[in-house]
């Protein structure tokens, strides 16, 4: 349980200073000098234990037994700090669990041990054991507040009891409904005994109300109870068949359908769902599976009424998603179908669930199950298409490929900007089997890519779309004097992509390509004119035939732009006659 | 008007130098620091009678040390002194001492000896006349491991009890959500007496006054013990048996939808005290409601403001299913926890006498042969017994038609109307 899902009242609800006696009768024993002793003192055996002497040692400890006890404080308090940070799901939390069990065992080897808790730390043997040097712990101060004062460790301490009294430092504080006291005591450790301080229940501001009638029970007529009560039986041990008959009872006393009937209390008209989400965070914070599971199920039960859709969208809130992705990561084949049950109806919750998940097979196994219900997944793989891990970025692309459709295409341009260009390769691919008015800018600027492949990908994009915007960024690469230095093939296929476009400024373009007069037959600018006569042909627009007609009659062009021109001359006013 | 209380010197080094000698009984006859501890005490005290003062008192609370009501500062050696005393003085009963102005170092040593004497034995041995000016005050503030005195214990924690079920049908009336944890604390105490003197307890809740019902604090925490009885029987654990208690004491007329703050507890809790409505009602409800409405019929049946019935007969009758609200596969278990009659239950026997049952009797001997302590109408209980299974001359009749006015061993102030 975190510190932050509850709030704390301590001052108004507990009075932890017991005043022994009414001020009253002090002042009455002080001065009448009422000498009569009057034993009330409340001590008792914890439960399953034996009574026994004071536990400490009966003779001096030895440097060796106190470096024992220091040395498990050491270990716990890792372990304790590790379940803080982490969580009970955490890493390395075996390791430190083993450690700090080790040293427990070692500790008690000799006998039991008694550490007391003060307000200036942990003592044993009258003198600081604090697993630091220069403070106490932060679970000292709450758990001397909660009325501990010694906990002693007996022969036998197990692992198991180890990690409860972890977990339970881990968030030491008190809660409206349990403090650490009572928390250790339902766990019922066998080997961990707790002396505690009593804290009596301020139960009104009307003292006057609940306070005892002047007839105390420690009058004479008690005494004289006390005499009788002192034969009386205590509890009978069963008969077999009574026993057998209470094994019944107590077997159904957590019933699965107690979640549900629970959620319904909760939903009642007039009702809340907070006491369920508090739960929820109850159970989350100790990472109890079985008991999320079944909430989220009761949840998902109940959420269609509006009540239930409070719930769910409470429980469904990011904070507590990022809880619930750990122990989905820990034990998904509990936990994944109640959650998808009770997310039925807000699929997009399960798409930012996909991106808190740590275990990747746990991911893939929920990314399938949700393309298979054809929940749209790309709004999670949006988020990762710009991940600085090429991997995940392309892993990303490559689904995103898969969905198709705009919002998807759309999803994909932050990939053009990509450091890796099998990202950036793969976005285009991807892009030029559904342009959309959005892709021409950063296509666009894909042209000036480093890399020739992604280049021509971004050209075939922009050829391809029939987005006439397209043909200005095109243009400006073609007029650009560098553009002579690229490949021939290149060259090649930005004319073609700008034939495409049925644009003045190519046309124009093409037309003073052929009109350059070539006298020394570079071989660059032949090859050039040879592409525009060929793109002029493939537009066959009229004004491209006359551009055509025109070019035949250029003395000065090389032979084969001439022939090409006649070529396309011809064949385009065959196409505009037929 | 609140009188003004005299708790003597606050000089904590005064406080210090008591201290150390109340701590120094703590060890062995002779010990030198600690007859040096009792000198400077002495010659402290003297200084301040001189003073004017007229009394030193130290009390131990909570692991504090108060001087003349005001906290000692703590160190670690002050700290050290304070929680062992509290241990050791706990024990014994005792939560402080008190010098008054005829203090002198001949009653120091008879003290001495007596609290060595009653450490020894586990138990109260001080003799007020043997040392007039060092009273000892009651207390100790410690669940420790060493019993004191179980009955008194179970006094002590009743009483509690009844005090919080009283409170908390007071918050319930102001429309408040009484808090839940310190209920936790208080009903974890009774849990672990009740595990070791149950008897005690069910004989506590049940010997009273026939001919006046219980109040509702008292039914209150008559069913608390007896469904923390019933759940110890059936082998609950103690995160359930705490529920079920909290759940008794917190049943009202009117149930809130639920108890916020509760986080993990909040289903059992919850479920508990609503349902037990459902299960009454006759409608569906698990297991600890269930158990919870076999407890609360049978107390408003044996000591409600409905005509009362003996115990044996309402258990019968709940067994019989002829008592609505209660299932009678919950309610057989409860009889076996019970027994047919009782502890604490009155009976009339074959030779005119009336008898309490203090012991369900051995199941061999079978269920109608308790043993039981006469008791006359009008006195207190005695502690002498009558096995009715080996006293074939004596047999018991049916309930008691002939002890009314017994005399409840506790009393609380009613609640406020």
């Amino acid at each position: 349980m975190s510190s932050d899902d509850y709030t704390s009242d301590d001052a108004d609800e507990v009075d932890v200073t017991v005043e022994v006696e009414d001020e009253d009768e002090d002042e009455e024993a002080a001065t009448e000098g009422e000498a009569e002793s009057k034993p009330e003192a409340e001590s008792k055996p914890e439960a399953g234990s034996k009574p026994e002497p004071e536990p400490e040692p009966a003779s001096p400890p030895t440097v060796s037994r106190r470096d024992r006890v220091a040395k498990f404080l050491v270990a716990l308090d890792d372990f304790v700090h590790l379940i803080a940070r982490q969580g009970r799901l955490g890493r390395g939390l075996g390791e430190a669990a083993a450690r700090a069990a080790a040293r427990g065992r070692d500790m008690v080897a000799e006998g039991e041990v008694a550490i007391r808790v003060s307000p200036f730390g942990l003592l044993f043997d009258g003198s600081s054991v604090d697993p630091s040097a220069t403070a106490p712990a932060e679970y000292v101060s709450p758990l001397f507040a909660d009325g501990v004062r010694k906990i002693t460790f007996e022969a036998g301490l197990t692992a198991e009891e180890v990690r409860l009294l972890a977990e339970l430092l881990a968030a030491p504080g008190a809660t409206d409904d349990s403090d650490f006291v009572t928390r250790l005591w339902a766990e019922e450790p066998k080997s961990i005994r707790l002396e505690a301080a009593r804290a009596r229940q301020r139960w009104s501001t009307e003292r006057r109300a609940v306070s005892p009638a002047a007839d105390d029970p420690r009058s004479l007529r008690v005494r004289e109870g006390v005499l009788w009560l002192r034969g009386i039986e205590n509890a009978s041990g069963p008969t077999p068949d009574q026993r057998t008959r209470a094994a019944g009872l107590r077997g159904s006393f957590a019933s699965t359908s107690e979640h549900a009937r629970f959620v319904a209390l909760a939903l009642e008209p007039g009702g809340s769902a907070d006491p369920v989400v508090e739960m929820f965070d109850a159970v989350a914070a100790r990472a109890s599976v079985t008991d999320a599971a079944r909430l989220l199920r009761a949840a998902a039960d109940a959420a269609k009424s509006e009540a239930g859709g409070t719930l769910r969208d409470a429980m469904l809130e990011t904070r507590r998603l990022s809880r619930l992705a750990r122990m989905v990561d820990a034990r998904p084949e509990a936990l994944l179908e109640p959650l998808l049950a009770l997310c039925a109806e807000r699929g997009e919750v399960l798409v930012t669930f996909l991106d808190l998940l740590r275990v990747s097979d746990v991911r893939e196994r929920l990314r399938a199950r949700l393309a298979q219900d054809g929940v749209d997944l790309t709004p999670f793989y949006a988020g990762r298409v710009s991940s600085s891990d090429p991997k995940r970025a392309l892993e990303a692309v490559e689904a995103l490929a898969g969905f198709g459709g705009a919002a998807a295409v759309r999803a994909m341009i932050p990939a053009l900007e990509s450091e890796d260009v099998i990202v950036r390769r793969t976005a285009l691919e991807a892009m030029t089997h559904g342009y959309i008015a959005d892709l021409q800018e950063p296509v666009a600027l894909a042209l000036h890519d480093p890399d020739r492949d992604v280049r021509l990908l971004a050209l075939r994009v922009l050829g391809d779309s029939g987005d006439n915007r397209a043909a200005t960024p095109i243009l400006e690469i073609v007029q650009e004097g560098t553009f002579i230095h690229r490949r021939e093939s290149e060259r090649r296929a930005f004319y073609q992509a700008l034939a495409r476009f049925n644009d003045r400024r190519a046309l124009e373009f093409f037309s003073a390509v052929l009109e350059r007069k070539n006298l020394l037959r570079n071989e660059a600018v032949a090859q050039a004119q040879l592409t525009a006569a060929h793109a002029l042909a493939a537009m066959a627009t009229p004004a491209a035939i006359r551009t055509l007609r025109l070019a035949t009659k250029r003395w000065f062009l090389p032979k084969a732009v001439r022939e090409a021109a006649e070529k396309g001359y011809a064949d385009s006013k065959q196409g505009a006659g037929t | 008007m609140k009188r003004r209380v005299d708790r003597g010197s606050t000089d904590p080094t005064l406080g210090r130098a008591f201290l150390a000698a109340v701590h120094g009984l703590t060890k062995p006859p002779g010990d030198p620091e600690a007859a040096e501890a009792v000198d400077e005490l002495v010659a402290r005290f003297d200084v301040l009678l001189e003073q004017g003062g007229r009394m030193l008192q130290l009390l131990l609370v909570d692991g504090e040390a108060r001087i003349g009501g005001i906290a000692l500062e703590l160190d670690s050696a002050t700290f050290g002194m304070v929680a062992d005393l509290t241990t050791v003085l706990g024990a014994v009963g005792v939560g402080g001492v008190t010098l008054t102005k005829g203090f002198r170092r001949a009653q120091w040593e008879a003290f001495a000896a007596e609290l060595r004497d009653s450490i020894a034995a586990g138990a109260n041995r001080f003799q007020k006349e043997n040392h007039r000016d060092i009273v000892v005050h009651g207390g100790g503030g410690l669940r420790g491991p060493t019993a004191t005195d179980p009955e008194l214990v179970a006094l002590q924690l009743l009483r509690a009890l009844l005090e919080g079920a009283q409170g908390i049908l007071l918050a319930r009336e102001a429309d408040q959500a009484p808090p839940v944890r310190p209920l936790r604390r208080l009903v974890q105490d009774v849990v672990d007496a009740v595990r070791l003197r149950g008897g005690v307890f069910e004989a506590l809740t049940t010997v009273r006054d026939r001919g006046t019902p219980l109040d509702a604090p008292r039914l209150r925490a008559a069913v608390a013990i007896d469904v923390i009885g019933f759940g110890l029987h059936v082998g609950l654990g103690n995160r359930d048996l705490s529920t079920l208690a909290v759940a008794a004491l917190l049943r009202g007329r009117e149930a809130p939808t639920a108890y916020p703050g509760l986080g993990g507890e909040a289903m059992a809790l919850t479920l508990c005290v609503r349902e037990t409505a459902a299960a009454r009602a006759g409608r569906d409800a698990g297991v600890p409601a269930r158990m919870l409405a076999a407890a609360e019929v049978y107390r408003e049946l044996t000591a409600g403001s409905t005509p009362r019935m003996a115990p044996f007969e309402a258990l019968r009758r709940m067994v019989a299913g002829e008592i609505p609200g209660v299932a009678p596969e919950v309610a057989r278990v409860f009889q076996d926890y019970k027994g047919a009659h009782p502890v604490g239950s009155s009976l009339d026997l074959s030779d005119g006498t009336a008898a309490v049952v203090v012991a369900r009797g051995s199941a061999s001997a079978g269920p109608g042969a308790p043993t039981v302590a006469r008791w006359a109408p009008g006195s207190p209980p005695t502690d002498a017994r009558l096995d009715l299974a080996t006293s074939p001359g004596v047999r018991l009749t049916g309930p008691s038609k002939t002890l009314p006015g017994v005399p409840d061993l506790i009393t609380v102030a009613p609640p406020a109307s």
